[in-house]
Formats: C-alpha cells, structure tokens, sequence
C-alpha cells in the first residue's frame, strides 16, 4: 500500500516538474552593446529571454523588453529608471507607453533603444512598426525594422 | 644478455642519429615557421598602421569639409565628396547626430534610415575609430570620425575600404616565402641526415674498435679523420691502445722471463735428487755436495720468489710506513753486511757520507736500494776493484751514488737495465746468483719515493748509480 502512495507521489512531482518546464516560453529581445564591447559589428544585439508562457505574445515581449540581462557584454535598452508603462496596438502599429524619463535620451542613445524596441516588438505577429509615447505626446515615430542598418556588409564579399 | 663483443641491438628512436637529427629538424622547423609568419605579421602591420593614418585623415578632411556646412545634408556631403575626389572606398556613410544616415555611398535608398554600425556610433560619442582585418584576400578597414561643431557633435563620418592591391603583395610575398621554405627544408633535412650519418659512423667505428681491443686485437687502431673532439678520441684510442699492446707484451715477457727463472733452478733440484735416488752406492760425500748444491739452488729460488712478490706488491701500490731515514746510516750497515763478499771476492768497499742526509721514506725501501746497488758493484767487479757509496746533501735533495770499476755496462743495455729479468751477461749474472729483478726493485722504489736515478759509465771503467732523493721537509741544507 506504501509503495503505491510513493510511485503516486513521484508521479505527481514528475508531472509537475513537466508543467513547470512547459510553463515558459522563449522570446528574442534586443538589446544594446555596452560602449566597452562595441568595438565592430551592430550596436544591438538580440537575446533569449524566457517569460510565463501564459502570456500573449505582445505581453510577454513587453515583460521580457522591460527586464534586466544577465548578460554583461549586454544592457537593457531603456535607461535606468525608464519604464514601459502600456501599449496599444492599432493597425499594425504599436504605440508604446513608457516613463517621461526616455524624452532624455537624446541623439543616437534615443535611436538605440528604438531601435531594440522596434525589434523586438515587430516580431511579434500583426505588429508592422512601432511608435513610442510619453505622457500623451509622441516621442518617436513609427519605425519599422528596414529602418535600421545593423551593420556594414559592404567589402566583405567580392 | 649480450655476450662480449655482440653489438647492442637498439631501437631506430634510440639511436643518436635520429635523436641528433630529430633535434635539428625541429630547430629547422620552428626557424621556418618564425621566417614565414613573422615578415608577414610585420607587413601585415605596417599597412594596418598605414591605413589607420591615411583613412582616418581622409576622415578628418570630410569631417572638418561637412562641419564648416551651415547646414549637415545628404546633398552637402555628395559635393563635400565629389569635391575632395574620394575614390577608391567600399562604402562612405554620413549621418547626423541620431545616426540617421544622410549620405551612403553603398546601399541605395539607405538615407533617412538609421545606421547602428558600431564604428559610428563610437564616432558620435566622441572618438576617432579605426578597425582593420586582413582576411580573404583583402584588406579591410573602417574608418569613423565625428563632425564636430563649436564642441558639439552633430554627425559622424564613416569610410569603409576593401585594399586587395597591398593584400595580393603580401600574399604573394607569403607564397615565396612558403616556396622558400620547402626547398630550404628539403636541403636542411638531407644535409642533417648525411652530417649526423658521418657523424655517428664516425661513433660506430670508435664503438667497433672497443669491441675488437676487448676481444683481445691490441693492435687494432684507428684511423684519424678531421681534427674535432672526435679526432682527439680516436687518437687517445690509439694511444690507450698502444699502452695496453706494450704492457700486454710486458707481461707476457714477464711471464716467460718468470717461468724460465723458476723453471732453471727446479730442473737443477730434481736432476740432483735424482742423482742421489737413481745412483746406487753413492758416497756420502757426493751426497752431501748435492744437497748442498739443491740448497743452493732452493735458495736462489726463494731470492727470486722474494723479489717478485716484493715487485707484485709495488705494483699493487702497497708502501711501507714512511720515517726519517738517514741514508748515511743505511749505507754503513749495507757495507758492514757486505763486507764478507767485499773481501771473498777482493773488493774494497769505501763510503763517503755527509750529514744531514735525512729522508722521509720506509726504512726497507731505502735498504733495498741501497743493498741492491753496492751487491751489484761487489758482484759485479773485478778482483782488486774498488766500491765507493757516497751520500750528500745537495739542496732540497739527498743524492747517493754507487761507483765500482767492475767490468761496466755496454752503452747499448744501459735503457733496458731497470727492466725485469733483463741481464747484460745472463752465463754470468746467473753464476754470481743474480735474478735479474734487483734494479727493477730500486727503480720502483725511486720512483714510489718521488726520487729519480740515472746510470753511467765511468770514465775509468766501471759503472755509476745516482739516485736523487727528495729530503726530508724541515731538514736545513
């Protein structure tokens, strides 16, 4: 009788640890290079990044854009204290919410971190372009990928 | 197990040539492969060096063109361009302070567009960026600068260039360096292999001569070649070898010599006993002379028997306790024991001893030699002759000399007298009990007493002895 309360037991606890690795899901998100590692190559670079596979896809490409990495030849795209507050997604066009604090970020620091949520949010399915809010007012475009020349292949071929 | 003489059967890896040649072809190997990567590496950054002041120059002429604009503009960066007649770049890119691409030279439709290149945006933060990589035939460099106005950056300039002319040199400058260093391998492989081949033959017929001597060949020698360390063995080889042929031929003598002087008296002793056991009333007289005469003969065979035992122990090195010994002294108790011959013979024995002539030595070396010399002089001489031992003090030295003027020494024997057995008149020197072993005795005590000793002829008839003895430390002249 034991034996079978335990062989039930570690069932359970297999079956757990199974829903428990299922419960997440990978997401490709961009994030900058650190002024210390660009030496060649792009200035952004895309990163793995598992979150709660409950949430919808924009959910957790926005969950997994606002969080740190681990990674120290990464960073994350938004300054220190800048946060995604909401989106809105109309005509293939999603309009990010964050913190007046991005309005900062000024010259090509502003056109890195578009660039990492332009990204990362137009891989998500009907999200053709991305524009950026704060407070109510436009702070960046819609911008699509094809706005971005991540690196120079000229030369490196003939 | 070897048995002597079979030559050791070893490993190819074993073996000297190819450790000696394995040493040189790695040398050879690890020259080469420096002589191939280094020039290159130095060329490769040289030109590195070159195109880093040369782009970034170009770069800073556009640059300070596009600042001294009124306004930053695709179309003012085109004549900027067209202006300065930069020909020759991959890629030229301006943008303005957002990255936002202005001018591009390479991808149609790119201005309005946002360039993230890494040089660039450096650029923009301030520096002045070079890169270069020399890969795929090619060199490939980039080039980035910001345009700065009043302090303030506004855009950056990006050039970007692919040089295959100074690749293709180098390259070509690598293949023949590679060609070179085949054929230089080649040769260096087959000059090691015949120079460490001569050499270790060179070993081969050292080694091969060894093993011949010790089978017993001591006339085996070797022939010389060049005038290296090698040629210096092959010569103390000889030499060693002639040593051992010479001591070889010694000892044979010496054993022959031996046997023959023990051989004579023995077949004396047993034809006499047989004369006294075969002979049927035989006198008591007769008796008694061949006993006395076999007593003569055992006694001269026990002076024999003596001397060599007492030459095996100086060849075995052994030595007596060294004493003062005044030679003076040893001289008037030889002639007071040599008296009885002096006067059954007719010789008239004289001394002349000086003071002081002490020497540091073991009292029975220095009685042997003594002795042996003045019973040769009195042996030795005529009836009426005369026998003069006479000591000095001569410095740090003790000089002894033994005159006679006996029947002398013809000059001819005069460098054979020290050696064993050898007898200037064997009839004679047997008939007055001589072994032919008394003057070796002395030279090797001379010789173990640092002494030294040298014989002439008189002028008068006769012989001399002169021993030179080192005096005893301490003792004044």
């Amino acid at each position: 009788m034991k034996r079978r309360v335990l062989a039930a037991l570690a069932a359970l606890l297999l079956a757990a640890l199974a829903a428990c690795g299922m419960a997440v899901k990978e997401v490709a998100v961009w994030r900058a290079v650190p002024s210390f590692y660009l030496t060649t190559g792009s200035a952004v670079r895309s990163e793995t990044v598992r979150v709660d596979s409950s949430l919808s896809e924009l959910d957790a490409a926005a969950e997994a854009f606002g969080r740190d990495t681990d990674d120290p030849e990464l960073e994350r795209a938004l300054p220190d204290g800048v946060e995604l507050l909401g989106w809105e997604l109309a005509d293939g066009e999603l309009r990010l919410s964050v913190s007046p604090e991005y309005a900062a970020l000024t010259g090509w620091e502003r056109t890195v971190a578009d660039c990492c949520a332009v990204l990362t949010f137009c891989a998500v399915d009907g999200v053709d372009s991305v524009s950026v809010y704060s407070e109510g007012t436009l702070l960046s475009a819609a911008m699509e990928p094809a706005d971005f020349l991540l690196a120079d292949a000229a030369g490196l071929e003939e | 197990m070897r048995a002597p003489g079979e030559k050791a059967r070893r490993k190819l890896t074993q073996s000297v040539q190819f450790k000696l040649a394995l040493t040189f072809f790695a040398l050879i190997a690890a020259l080469l492969i420096l002589l191939n990567t280094y020039p290159v590496m130095a060329s490769r950054d040289i030109v590195f060096s070159e195109k880093e002041s040369s782009l970034l120059e170009q770069a800073g002429v556009v640059s300070a063109s596009l600042a001294g604009l009124d306004t930053l503009s695709g179309d003012g960066a085109a004549q900027v361009v067209e202006l300065l007649g930069l020909t020759g770049f991959e890629r030229i890119v301006v943008t303005d302070a957002a990255a936002r691409v202005l001018y591009d030279t390479a991808v149609p439709g790119a201005e309005g567009r946002y360039a993230l290149f890494a040089e660039l945006l450096r650029a923009l933060g301030g520096e002045r960026v070079f890169s270069s990589s020399f890969s795929g035939g090619a060199f490939l460099s980039h080039a980035a600068i910001p345009i700065a106005r009043s302090g303030v950056v506004v855009g950056a300039v990006y050039l970007c260039e692919r040089d295959t002319e100074q690749a293709d040199i180098i390259l070509a400058f690598r293949d023949r360096l590679s060609t070179m260093s085949v054929i230089v391998f080649a040769l260096a492989c087959a000059v090691t292999y015949f120079f460490t081949r001569r050499f270790t033959r060179r070993i081969t017929r050292l080694s091969e001569a060894v093993r011949t001597v010790r089978e017993g060949d001591y006339a085996h020698r070797i022939t010389p070649e060049g005038s290296d360390e090698l040629t210096e063995l092959s010569r103390d080889f000889n030499s060693m070898t002639e040593t051992l042929q010479e001591t070889e031929k010694q000892r044979r003598r010496f054993v022959s010599d031996a046997s023959h002087e023990l051989k004579t008296p023995l077949a004396a002793i047993r034809l006499l006993a047989d004369s006294i056991t075969e002979t049927e009333d035989i006198d008591p007289a007769t008796v008694r002379e061949f006993v006395a005469d076999i007593s003569s003969e055992a006694e001269r065979l026990q002076r024999t028997t003596d001397k060599l035992l007492n030459l095996s122990r100086r060849d075995d090195g052994a030595r007596g306790e060294a004493e003062a010994v005044d030679v003076g002294e040893q001289v008037e108790n030889t002639l007071r024991l040599l008296a009885p011959l002096a006067e059954k013979t007719g010789v008239t024995l004289r001394r002349d001893c000086g003071e002081g002539c002490v020497i540091s030595a073991p009292a029975d070396d220095v009685y042997q030699i003594v002795f042996n010399l003045a019973e040769n002089a009195v042996k030795y001489n005529v009836p009426g002759g005369d026998v003069l031992v006479a000591v000095r003090r001569e410095g740090g030295r003790v000089v002894l000399r033994v005159e006679d003027t006996g029947i002398g020494i013809p000059e001819k024997d005069l460098p054979n007298i020290f050696s064993r057995f050898y007898r200037v008149d064997k009839a004679r020197s047997r008939e007055r009990g001589g072994s032919g072993l008394g003057l070796s005795i002395v030279h090797d005590a001379v010789a173990a007493l640092g002494g030294s000793i040298e014989v002439s002829a008189r002028e008068d008839g006769g012989t001399r002895f002169t021993v030179a003895f080192p005096a005893r430390e301490g003792d004044e002249a």
